[in-house]
């Protein structure tokens, strides 16, 4: 189910005068909160499990996102991230970085392909190990993120990489899982590169989960994913529309 | 009106004492008052994964909402009880008002051993 089209988001395109890109028309698009602010539009974002209460203004909380054919969901009312408004039509979710969390449960098999836009901000070490999503479930736990040393742990080794966004800084972030043609790009710049094994994700989760070693704050506005290959034209395309939305 | 974030932490014992008594206070459409204090804390310094003493919590809320406004009083009736507020919500920064505050009461976030 696509909420893409006709919302009033502001879109990137393809080339002069061709269709505004829609994420979920992408080869393999699996569905996914591709923008909090269409989904927002969409009426998709609720204040509780029976979907009766909407979030739709800044500060709302979110027990719900439904995509259409997933729901994240926060584990607890205590759990839920809030709806944020961040100017120019644009909204996110924030999480305290303490147990604001919405998780989905889900399978996917390598190759895949998510575009992630966010605003990390780490601190601490190994606690802020998979900092981006949920690295157990998501990446395996070959991807991780440890500030202030800044560096990108992914299939094994340690990268230094300056430009792992920090505190209120948005970034948008390319995953590609692959067997050896695996890859990470941040604002379009590869900066990680290897096999991460077998490792496939059994669920998505956005924001920390409390009691265990994630804990970041999480200001998050949109994930696409997409099972298969994608090309070099549309990931730059994903990264475009990602960028854009914050 | 302002939207405030709250931070809370109890004493592992009162619990479930804290619980009930926040409990009428929670008007959100989903059943209230499950897993109100559902953040295990220890002692810090120390092993984070050691057996909490605390448990606590962080919410948004409205500073003219009745919870905010027994805030006081609840704490008041849970001996161990503290609170904090960060006005408005969006200034919250986890690494300041979550971490940070716990360390300066001497607690830490549990973490589960690997």
């Amino acid at each position: 189910m696509s909420f893409g089209l006709g919302i009033g988001l502001k879109r990137t395109r393809r080339g002069g005068g061709a269709a505004p890109f829609d994420p979920t028309e992408l080869p393999g698009y699996v569905d996914s909160p591709y923008s909090i602010a269409a989904l927002r539009a969409a009426g998709a974002l609720w204040q509780n499990t029976g979907k009766t209460v909407a979030a739709v203004a800044d500060g709302d909380p979110i027990r719900v996102i439904d995509t259409g054919s997933i729901d994240l969901v926060a584990a607890s009312d205590a759990a839920r991230p809030l709806l944020a408004e961040i100017g120019g039509g644009l909204w996110e979710v924030w999480g305290d970085g303490v147990d604001d969390a919405l998780q989905a449960a889900h399978a996917l098999v390598q190759p895949y392909t998510r575009v992630i836009r966010s605003k990390i901000r780490l601190y601490g070490g190994v606690n802020s190990r998979d900092a981006i999503l949920d690295g157990f479930t998501i990446f395996g736990g070959f991807l991780g993120m440890s500030d202030p040393a800044l560096t990108l742990l992914f299939c094994g080794g340690v990268v230094s990489y300056a430009g792992i966004p920090t505190v209120d800084t948005y970034a948008t972030v390319t995953i590609v899982v692959n067997g050896a043609s695996s890859l990470i790009r941040i604002d379009g710049v590869e900066v990680a590169s290897g096999n991460p094994g077998a490792s496939n994700p059994a669920g998505t989760t956005i924001g920390a989960a409390a009691n265990l070693t994630r804990n970041t704050d999480l200001s998050y506005a949109g994930l696409i994913t997409c099972t298969g290959v994608l090309s070099g034209a549309d990931l730059t395309n994903a990264e475009a529309y990602m960028s854009a939305l914050s | 009106m302002a939207r405030v974030y709250v931070t809370a932490v109890v004493p592992a014992a009162a619990r479930g004492t804290a619980e009930a008594l926040v409990a009428p206070y929670l008007v959100s459409p989903n059943a209230p008052g499950v897993y109100t204090f559902g953040v295990p804390i220890t002692s810090y310094p120390g092993d984070p994964s050691a057996e909490p003493t605390h448990y606590g919590c962080c919410a948004a809320m409205d500073d003219t909402g009745g919870l905010y406004q027994a805030m006081p009083a609840l704490a008041e009736a849970v001996p161990g009880t503290v609170y904090a507020v960060v006005s408005p919500w969006r200034t919250f920064k986890a690494s300041i008002h979550w971490i940070g505050w716990l360390n300066g009461m001497g607690l830490q976030p549990r973490i589960e051993p690997t």
